[in-house]
């Protein structure tokens, strides 16, 4: 591959410092997470089996809610996945996992969205790190070719579904995707769409000061881009905070595909703007440029900033802001399995996480569970766990997702 | 180079102090700003408020204090009382430019009351522009315009907010330093020329430019007035925020010029018109030498790359021979494209910024 579009073999690991110890309180943390995770998604998947809901309503799963788009079907059969290696009963989330992940398989050819990694990267790459078995890998190549056909040249970015004219911020979350198609493939216009993606996202969503917009709308015509605005976000110019742990895991992700520190950097980037928000807060609300804003906390975007956290405590090669992105997403994290946060087992809540918010302006899934919110708390006290019991810190230890080669 | 004052910076100083002298001693009081074919041009200006007064007065400040000649002091002290009407001028954003160069070395070389009073009253005459829904100073354009050249325009402020002990005037300076590097500023540290805001709810609505090729380009004045502004604002502050985006302009601008250290007006104009828009490379090398002194482990290598735009300019298709006729100092800078005023001409901040960068890089002796 020409240099100007590397992307590497293999991802980058994620290595914590030498020594880093996860504080202790986590251990119970994890048990209270996985035992309401457990309750919890069986009741789902037997009450209301073969279905995708994306939120609550008052606590109650909106089976027939409306979805403005389908961007989540991934993440139930990752949650199944996870709890068939963390729940007692294994084998019985593992037959539902897979089942799930069939139910979606078909996505992979879906070029009228845009988040085919958020479905497939939650799924079928965990199957395929397991199985080693080219249907699962090649699964998810044809799931990140979909996403390049998406590509147009003239603004050189990845449209969202709303507008071939519209960017968002949140499919810094799936151009992993198509860089994953390039790494295993060769193809050079692969890598060529994800990088002039990502590049094009880090000049016009991202500002100086770190924060993220939400959406750049952009002249098709020309390719010029004209503006940035929100759809879920306070305002055009405000700071919506899960957009902003889209850019700072996003950006860390794509680090991790392609070595190039421009993304790196824009990663930490993001990481102070959120830490610098939101200090010992944690949980951030739904934009941080609200004056007064009418809800306390958007769960959701710290759970997904968690796993960013930890995943660029991994990356960032200092030993200092290491140990502090990591001590971070353990502090959000905990928090987050407060009962305040957290259903109990047999409670009437039917989601995990509470206090999540999906669309506040369409007045969808407001200070509810949302099912991207349950899925990146999972992910990320997966990927913790996972470190702790490989021995919790040794430089030569590989601890989140994207073990071992993609090439496989 | 290692301290010492190399021959070709040298030379440069010998033909820019006669070529300001030459200027002031054929047209007395007169402060023009670009030159037309060579010749500099005394009209009124079709573009901005007259801006650039400040920058013949700064060269002849510098000439005063390398000469120690009585007579460059008092030309310096003349040129700075014409300016100084302007300290009351609500017309423009560009006091900061009017003063610093001018009554700012006068105050630095030789402070007295008349100097303080003359910063307090610009710097506050500039804090006057601030809007306070959006956090930033309008432009002479609109209510609801910033430019990132006013970036270069805050030091005022904050000088004006240490001499006079008021606090109110520094967090204007640095309200409008935050808006600019959240709006103005990219997250590939390009920048923006003007941004729009809505003036009474103080929303930030999109990027324009008037000087580059589009409102969603790099316009290469811009990027260096971001340099040297950013810069500023940490020397005045101290806002470890303000030194990471002067930086991350600076590492833009030497990612994207390498050694041609010249740019062109716009970095993503696919067909420039011109190779060069020398201005925008001689505030970069100024403002990289500033920087050189702020960013302890990377100074160094600011310094060099400021060094070789400077040796660059030296040359002979920019900077022409003690002996040729062009008036200004710097060929090929370019003021307005689409007012057609200054195209590959010399212009007033092109030349101060470069007799800037040679001052730093020759230090008088102790």
């Amino acid at each position: 591959m020409s240099p100007r579009y590397r992307v590497l073999s293999a991802p980058l690991p994620v290595v914590l410092p030498t020594g880093y110890v996860v504080d202790d309180e986590f251990s119970a943390a994890s048990r209270r997470v996985w035992a309401s995770a457990a309750d919890k998604v069986r009741a789902l998947t037997t009450r209301h089996p073969d279905r995708f809901p994306l939120y609550t309503q008052g606590g109650a799963w909106a089976i027939d809610g409306e979805a403005w788009t389908h961007w989540c079907d991934g993440f139930l059969g990752g949650e199944l996945w996870m709890l068939s290696e963390h729940a007692p009963d294994g084998p019985w989330f593992r037959q539902r996992a897979e089942h799930y992940f069939r139910l979606i398989e078909d996505r992979k050819t879906d070029a009228d969205v845009h988040d085919l990694g958020f479905l497939f990267w939650s799924t079928y790459r965990r199957w395929y790190e397991e199985s080693g078995d080219a249907r699962h890998r090649d699964v998810l190549v044809q799931a990140g070719k979909t996403s390049a056909s998406r590509f147009l040249e003239r603004g050189r970015y990845l449209p969202s579904f709303r507008d071939p004219a519209s960017l968002f911020i949140d499919i810094m979350m799936n151009v992993h995707l198509v860089l994953y198609a390039a790494s295993v493939t060769g193809d050079q216009s692969l890598a060529r769409v994800g990088y002039e993606h990502s590049l094009t996202t880090r000049r016009y969503l991202m500002r100086g000061d770190g924060s993220a917009s939400h959406e750049g709308m952009f002249d098709l015509a020309t390719g010029a881009f004209l503006r940035q605005s929100t759809q879920q976000g306070y305002r055009d110019d405000g700071s919506w905070a899960r957009g902003q742990a889209w850019a700072l895991y996003g950006f860390g992700t794509v680090y991790r595909f392609t070595g190039d520190n421009r993304f790196l950097r824009t990663a930490i980037d993001a990481a102070d703007f959120y830490l610098n928000q939101t200090g010992d807060r944690l949980i951030p609300p739904n934009d941080w440029a609200q004056p007064d804003p009418p809800r306390k906390y958007e769960s959701s975007a710290a759970a997904a900033a968690a796993g960013g956290f930890w995943q660029l405590a991994g990356l960032v090669q200092n030993d200092r802001l290491a140990r502090e992105y990591a001590d971070y997403a353990i502090r959000i994290l905990l928090r987050l399995s407060e009962s305040d946060f957290l259903a109990e087992p047999g409670d009437d809540w039917e989601g995990i996480l509470r206090h999540g918010s999906y669309h506040e302006a369409l007045n969808l899934g407001v200070d509810e569970s949302v099912m991207f919110g349950d899925y990146w708390l999972l992910d990320a006290f997966d990927t913790i766990d996972q470190h702790r019991q490989q021995g919790g810190g040794s430089r030569s230890t590989e601890t989140t997702q994207g073990k071992g080669t993609h090439n496989g | 180079m290692a301290g010492g004052v190399t021959a070709d910076i040298a030379r440069a100083l010998e033909i820019s102090q006669e070529r300001v002298r030459r200027l002031i001693t054929n047209h007395p009081g007169q402060i023009p700003i670009y030159t037309k074919g060579g010749r500099w041009h005394f009209d009124e200006d079709s573009w901005a408020p007259i801006w650039t007064g400040g920058f013949l007065t700064g060269m002849i400040w510098i000439f005063a204090e390398r000469s120690g000649d009585p007579t460059w002091r008092q030309q310096a002290e003349k040129y700075s009382r014409l300016v100084e009407p302007r300290k009351l001028d609500r017309g423009t954003h560009d006091i900061g430019f009017l003063f610093t160069p001018s009554w700012g070395r006068w105050h630095a070389i030789d402070p007295t009351d008349e100097t303080r009073e003359v910063l307090i009253q610009a710097g506050r005459t500039m804090a006057g522009r601030f809007n306070a829904a959006g956090r930033y100073l309008r432009t002479w354009v609109d209510a609801g315009s910033t430019f990132i050249d006013v970036m270069m325009n805050v030091g005022i402020i904050y000088q004006a907010a240490a001499l006079s002990d008021d606090p109110e005037l520094a967090n204007v300076a640095t309200a409008h330093a935050l808006t600019s590097r959240r709006f103005l500023v990219r997250g590939d540290a390009s920048t923006v020329h003007e941004g729009w805001f809505d003036p009474e709810s103080g929303e930030f609505l999109r990027a324009a430019t008037h000087q580059g090729y589009r409102s969603d380009s790099s316009w290469v004045r811009g990027q260096a007035w971001a340099i040297y502004g950013f810069g500023a604002a940490y020397q005045w502050t101290g806002d470890t925020r303000f030194l990471d985006t002067a930086r991350r302009c600076a590492d833009l601008y030497i990612e994207r010029v390498g050694e041609n250290y010249v740019g062109p007006n716009d970095w993503e104009d696919p067909q420039p018109e011109f190779p060069y828009e020398a201005s925008a490379a001689s505030i970069t090398a100024a403002a990289m030498l500033q920087l050189a002194e702020l960013a302890e482990e990377d100074g160094p290598r600011y310094r060099e790359y400021a060094r070789r735009i400077v040796a660059r300019l030296c040359q002979p298709d920019f900077l022409g021979s003690a002996s040729d006729d062009w008036e200004g100092i710097l060929k090929h800078s370019l003021y307005h494209r689409g007012e057609n005023i200054g195209v590959q001409e010399s212009v007033m901040w092109g030349d101060y910024y470069f007799v800037e960068a040679l001052h730093r890089l020759a230090p008088l002796p102790a």
